[in-house]
């Protein structure tokens, strides 16, 4: 599992990367923007970065599946000691990994601001808690989108419908509010999505 | 896991994933109509004015020193009022440090800004702030400190002793004194920083009807609607004219009246909002109810015409007490009356009320619009006058066909959601509406289920009217349904799973249906000669299993005697058998 993992991780680093990029630059703009008192343009520069970051886990589920089916790499793996449900694993292990990777670091960030600019964290735990899983979880349905998606020959498909169904998606925060509500929502979302991907995936024939 | 199995999953994982994203396109689509709709509005049924308010005795039109008499403005927000019912926003208001629902009331930055909050775990409100202290020198200084108030007193650290507030409803504008109902406790508190003590009201009866939901300052939606008080402006007297004025003119000079959100400390009063809809007027001293200072407005709707609405009912209301000084008189300030404004469900129509010290309704107007006759050059003269509502609806260019599109959009829900929210309609908070994915109180249907004029079978029926198109949509879905599983050579109980699921979820089923149907390359079946799937054990046409038993040609043939007597002798033995 291991070194599936690794493999997935060495074959697609540029996106892992980049999302850890974006993740740095989303640090960096806030720790900017609430150094200088503008704590209205660190909410909207934050939540422009997020977005960026759900485009770039899109894009990484998007890769790592069209990748597959256009090299046939599952169907040369396949051959081998290992079965297309851990081939899958490995790969989704590797989107929660870049997704944690990612948003903990912007996390703590944005703690430590919080608790320096306004009230101590102690006052709305709640709200943090909420806001985050919500963000994680958006993130992760982004990827899940990405992983549907990329299984596709079509490149024009794979371009708006990724972008088509990040925008819908990330919009059900906006529509819901990141509590309760749109949490359970994303979790079912999440749950459809991996189980029709790993359909998908375990009954294709190459 | 059988294929049988695996495709059940998948047909279920793929509901679930295109009812998400077709229930999110859907109310996006419902937001934009709405969003359209009250840009049609906006610049036209933006403000409401009732001038004169008619609620102050001196202020007569014959009074040649008034200049304008004072008045009341109700003013919605030219953005779109809806958006203030977002997830997002609410959710912010709801969980962010001093938004109208946190538990935090006052807080800031600065080490010196007052902190009011309640502190659930302890079950006491903390009041974190500085004095100023001057000491003997003649200098000062500040001191921190720390309150904790429970419903038995106030100290300087939390105590059991103190007791323990249960689920309170605070006055957020005013601290001195701090008005706070606490509903498991059904009571009043007044709270006296300054001298720490507290002053408990009489428990509410059993039977008291009395359910306060707001203190202080009554509003919902401040950002989507305000109520402002209009001061009359008078002549100035010069001061070589004093001697010479004219009646009448002393008086007005002498009473000012002002609307202030913080009457607690002019006329030692609050005001209370009841969940009925009802304000009262609360004495700060004692803690009892005084009287009835008016109730909330009930704005227009499409259809629904209630006796009376409660702070659920609406999208925004907002309320502004009004006192009036009397000048000379120092610390003499009267109750003057209070005005009430309210936004309908879908921001389509206001409401502003104004009541009397006694809570008697004085004067009221609605949004309304001017109908014109002309043919659009704008110089004909107005005929009449339009509801705000029927005009958002059918009035305004370009109404009728957002009225269509909702319409439309409404009736691509699947049904079973659109009936569920006919039957819940009435139990949703007003701005839920702009939240809610699955259920839509702010459908025709919904709205309909409210219209009291009617009874509940002529309600139910309008209700199956409004829903014809969609039930239309699910018949001819769950026909095309029928016919492509008979075409793909679905078994009979798939076809009428398929068809139920059609009927109930609508366009999403039948988008799930799409996306997962078999594609097998179908064979002849050798019993009906039609094509049937090969993966299946019976024929779905005929039921025929895949042996179908010998078609084995008899031995006997019926041959005509002209026939028998030319082949005689060829053919002995099968004459043989066919006489046999």
């Amino acid at each position: 599992m291991l070194s599936l993992i690794g493999r997935e991780v060495y074959d697609h680093l540029v996106y892992v990367l980049a999302c850890c990029l974006v993740s740095a630059i989303t640090i960096g703009v806030m720790i900017l923007t609430s150094v200088s008192g503008i704590v209205q343009a660190a909410y909207v520069s934050s939540t422009i970065l997020m977005l960026v970051l759900f485009v770039g886990l899109c894009a990484l589920g998007a890769a790592q599946m069209y990748g597959d089916r256009a090299n046939r790499i599952s169907a040369l793996l396949s051959t081998l000691a290992v079965t297309r449900s851990r081939i899958l694993a490995a790969r989704v292990l590797v989107g929660v990994l870049t997704l944690l990777a990612s948003l903990i670091p912007v996390l703590i960030a944005a703690l430590i601001l919080l608790s320096l600019a306004a009230l101590p964290a102690a006052f709305y735990p709640r709200m943090i808690w909420e806001v985050s899983a919500a963000v994680a979880l958006t993130g992760f349905a982004c990827y899940c989108i990405g992983l549907e998606i990329g299984w596709t020959t079509s490149k024009t498909w794979l371009i708006l419908g990724s972008f088509l169904l990040v925008a819908l998606l990330a919009s059900l925060v906006f529509a819901k509010g990141p509590g309760l509500e749109a949490i359970a929502i994303l979790l079912l979302f999440i749950a459809a999505m991996l189980v029709h991907t790993w359909h998908k995936f375990t009954s294709a024939s190459f | 896991m059988n294929g049988q199995r695996r495709s059940l999953i998948n047909v279920v994982a793929t509901g679930v994933v295109v009812m998400t994203l077709v229930l999110l396109g859907l109310f996006w689509a419902r937001c934009a109509c709405s969003d359209l709709r009250h840009s049609l509005l906006s610049g036209v049924t933006g403000v409401i004015e009732i001038r004169p308010a008619r609620l102050f005795p001196w202020e007569q039109p014959d009074d040649p020193n008034l200049t304008t008499a004072s008045g009341v403005r109700a003013q919605m927000s030219p953005m779109n009022p809806l958006l203030a019912g977002l997830g997002v926003v609410h959710y912010v208001q709801r969980r962010l440090p001093g938004g109208p629902y946190s538990n935090v009331y006052r807080w800031g930055a600065e080490p010196s800004d007052p902190w009011v909050y309640y502190d659930a775990s302890l079950g006491q409100m903390v009041y974190k702030g500085t004095d100023r202290i001057r000491k003997n020198d003649g200098t000062g200084t500040f001191r921190y400190f720390t309150y904790y108030a429970g419903p038995e007193g106030v100290s300087e650290a939390p105590d059991e002793k103190l007791g323990r507030f249960i689920a309170p409803v605070v006055d957020p504008f005013s601290l001195r004194p701090w008005v706070i109902y606490d509903s498991g406790l059904r009571g009043f508190f007044a709270i006296h920083w300054q001298e720490r003590t507290i002053t408990k009201g009489p428990e509410l009866a059993a039977g008291d009807m009395h359910r306060p939901v707001q203190v202080g300052l009554l509003s919902k939606n401040l950002m989507s609607l305000r109520v402002d008080f209009l001061p009359a402006s008078f002549k100035s007297r010069p001061a070589s004219a004093s001697s010479d004025a004219v009646p009448g003119e002393a008086e007005s000079q002498r009473l000012t009246p002002v609307a202030v959100g913080d009457i607690c400390s002019f006329v030692k009063r609050v005001l209370v909002l009841d969940a009925s809809g009802r304000i009262d007027l609360l004495d700060v001293d004692t803690l009892e109810f005084v009287g009835e200072a008016g109730r909330l407005p009930i704005p227009a709707t499409l259809f629904r015409s209630s006796t009376a609405v409660t702070p659920d009912d609406v999208a925004a209301y907002c309320v502004e007490p009004i006192v009036v000084s009397h000048h000379g008189a120092s610390n003499s300030w009267t109750y003057a009356g209070c005005a009430a404004g309210a936004l309908s469900r879908d921001a389509t129509a206001m409401r502003l009320e104004l009541f009397d010290p006694n809570g008697r309704l004085v004067t009221s107007k609605d949004t309304k619009l001017l109908r014109y006759t002309g043919t659009g050059n704008g110089q004909s003269p107005p005929r009449d006058t339009i509801s705000s509502v029927r005009a958002a609806y059918f009035g305004v260019p370009g109404a009728p066909t957002l009225t269509a599109v909702k319409f439309a959009l409404e009736n691509l829900h699947p049904p079973v959601f659109l009936l569920s929210s006919y039957l819940a309609a009435p139990s949703f908070e007003a701005t839920s509406a702009y939240r809610s994915l699955v259920l839509l109180p702010e459908s025709f249907v919904a709205m309909q289920a409210g219209d009291i004029r009617a009874g509940p079978i002529h309600r139910f029926y309008i209700a199956g009217l409004l829903m014809l198109p969609a039930i239309g949509l699910v018949v001819l879905l769950a026909s095309l349904v029928a016919r492509d599983g008979m075409k793909v050579g679905l078994s009979k109980d798939a076809r009428a799973i398929w068809i139920i699921g059609t009927v109930v979820f609508g366009l999403p089923a039948y988008i799930t249906y799409r996306l997962t149907r078999p594609s097998i390359r179908l064979v002849t079946c050798p019993n009906c000669g039609q094509a049937r799937r090969p993966d299946m054990e019976r024929c779905h046409r005929c039921g025929s299993l895949w042996i179908v038993p010998e078609l084995t040609p008899p031995a006997w043939r019926v041959v005509e005697l002209p026939e028998r007597a030319g082949n005689e002798s060829s053919a002995p033995a099968q004459e043989t058998i066919s006489e046999a």
